[in-house]
């Protein structure tokens, strides 16, 4: 029940402070952006040209590829600017008078960092769920191809960002800052987990076996954004996924980053 | 004698720099009863806040224990039956003065009609019935500290903390506050609380802590912190020096101002020889009364005795 309220207030701040407005915007302007891209003329040949001469299965298969390609590029943007706007929920908590307010509630301090948790990872879930379901709406009746793959990404890339929200949190409780966590965050999204997505072609340049198992090391501890963003377009494409090592080896990555948040939060005074 | 709060040699010690421990709370026991106005007093950085903190659980004592309503400290059950105004507070500035009651109304377990009409009734008491419905962000810092003390109150508390709650408020919202405060300890609350305005502890307080650098240097009824011993004020009329003539050395110090004379004595009976001697040399004797301190002279002496 306070769990509820915690959320729904979360909610109410972010809609105060125009993130959702700003959300709803970005959606308006990408779906509109999508939607005139697949309706122009090159397209529109490239579409009509492709169904007349492929065999439905090749159509299908290369509709999918596009598909990918539009998910990808909006899958990091999506990731930006949801890490980006949720990053101050927690330290908004933490000022000095907010904080006193919340602690002499009965509510338990779990409860009250788990009920903002919650609040944003729900406004981003509706965030991503309005866009694919739009992105997809507008995809398919442009290539004729009602692909449920598209759809069944959307959980994927919202896993992505509970993981990195994760790192968020726990450097929000650490330092009661947003701005920490967001750069800490977006260096391993962008860069970090790239470099560690490429390890095989590194190792080639590196001969040093410290460095080797230093960079193996990081790999399996640190979330595997890149493999990620690999499995939603394999969801998309129905192709075959070999390993959901980068799911679960990423959830416990989440989970400890969270749990570590909680005890900092739990055992900290204010 | 009923308990509210109850203290047992707290201590809570926070890191500074190079591994320095700064005690807050050098070891603090207290006793402060049902329907008491108890009052702490110190200069900034005693460790009246950290008190305050401590026995809410937003922060937790390095040793020692105490009790709220007979519950451990920071006992979340406990806190349905508290009441808090914290120093500073930042209430979120996109609610109305009633959406905050209603938010921390409904964290403190309260839901549906008696909510709201402890709405209702909390603004009314505080007198903001009529900026329910502004932003608080539009709020001046007294109408805040109203808004504050009606979260504090929302769920009838039986111990209410507020800590400096007529900071920012004109002296009509401060007298309205204080009406306020003896009408909650009217109804059996027990008042904490933590203020800087001397005056103000004095007209409202049952009892008054003195506190230093983590310790209480000194507690009891504002009566008994500001009374001086074997200090007497004899007003009269006629010639000053005349009256100081008739008391010899029957007193151990006299000072003269004007018509007054203080006198310290060392016992009753040398106030009596006093003013026999003055009536012998017929010396009219307008008034004879206890000298006092104020409140803040005494809680200045005592600081620089102890410093």
């Amino acid at each position: 029940m306070k769990i509820l309220v915690i959320i729904k207030d979360t909610f109410r701040e972010l809609l105060v402070r125009k993130t959702l407005i700003g959300f709803l915007i970005f959606n308006v302007l990408a779906l509109v952006g999508i939607a005139i891209f697949v309706n122009n003329d090159t397209i529109t040949g490239i579409i009509t040209a492709q169904k007349k001469t492929m065999t439905p299965e090749l159509y299908a298969t290369i509709a999918a590829g596009f598909e990918t390609e539009v998910m990808a590029f909006f899958y990091v943007i999506l990731i930006f600017i949801s890490i980006f706007s949720t990053a101050s929920v927690i330290p908004s908590i933490l000022e000095k008078g907010t904080i006193d307010l919340y602690l002499s509630k009965p509510v338990a301090r779990w409860e009250l960092l788990l009920g903002k948790i919650l609040g944003s990872i729900l406004v981003v879930a509706a965030n991503i769920g309005v866009f694919m379901a739009g992105a997809w709406i507008i995809l398919s009746m442009r290539l004729g191809i009602w692909n449920t793959g598209f759809i069944a990404a959307a959980p994927v890339l919202l896993f992505a960002f509970v993981v990195l929200y994760s790192i968020v949190a726990m450097f929000n409780m650490l330092t009661r800052s947003s701005a920490v966590g967001i750069i800490v965050t977006y260096v391993h999204f962008i860069v970090v987990s790239s470099f560690l997505a490429n390890r095989d072609k590194i190792f080639m340049f590196v001969e040093s076996k410290f460095w080797h198992g230093v960079i193996d090391w990081a790999y399996y501890l640190l979330p595997q954004t890149s493999e990620q963003s690999h499995i939603a377009s394999l969801l998309v494409t129905h192709g075959d996924i070999a390993s959901w090592f980068p799911i679960w080896a990423s959830s416990i990555f989440a989970f400890v980053m969270f749990g570590f948040a909680g005890w900092l939060f739990q055992t900290r005074d204010f | 004698m009923d308990i509210t709060i109850q203290l047992l040699n707290l201590v809570k010690d926070y890191r500074g720099g190079r591994n320095k421990k700064i005690h807050a709370l050098a070891g603090v026991s207290l006793d402060i009863a049902r329907g008491e106005i108890f009052s702490l007093l110190g200069p900034n950085g005693a460790g009246k806040t950290t008190m305050v903190k401590v026995l809410l659980g937003i922060a937790f004592p390095s040793s020692g224990s105490g009790t709220l309503l007979g519950k451990p400290l920071g006992d979340t059950a406990t806190k349905t039956r508290i009441g808090y105004l914290p120093e500073n507070h930042r209430f979120p500035n996109y609610l109305t003065g009633e959406q905050v009651l209603r938010y921390f109304g409904t964290l403190t377990g309260m839901h549906g009609a008696l909510l709201e009409t402890r709405i209702a009734e909390t603004m009314t008491i505080v007198n903001m019935q009529e900026w329910g419905r502004m932003k608080i962000r539009k709020y001046s810092k007294g109408m805040l500290q109203r808004i504050g003390l009606a979260q504090a109150m929302l769920n009838n508390p039986e111990i209410i903390f507020l800590d400096e709650p007529t900071d920012g408020v004109d002296p009509i919202g401060r007298k309205e506050i204080r009406q306020t405060l003896v009408r909650i300890k009217e109804q059996g609350a027990t008042i904490f609380l933590n203020s800087h305005l001397l005056s103000e502890v004095e007209r409202i307080s049952d009892r008054v802590a003195i506190m230093n650098k983590g310790k209480i240097l000194r507690t009891g009824s504002v009566e008994d912190l500001t009374n001086t011993n074997h200090e007497y004020v004899i007003t009269i009329e006629g010639d000053p020096k005349a009256a100081v003539a008739a008391i010899g050395n029957r007193a151990t110090s006299i000072k003269v101002e004007q018509n007054q004379l203080t006198l310290r004595v060392d016992s009753i009976a040398d106030l009596n020889a006093i003013t026999d001697a003055l009536r012998a040399a017929s010396v009219n004797i307008a008034e004879i009364a206890k000298r006092h301190e104020s409140l803040e002279d005494a809680f200045i002496n005592l600081i620089e005795q102890v410093d």
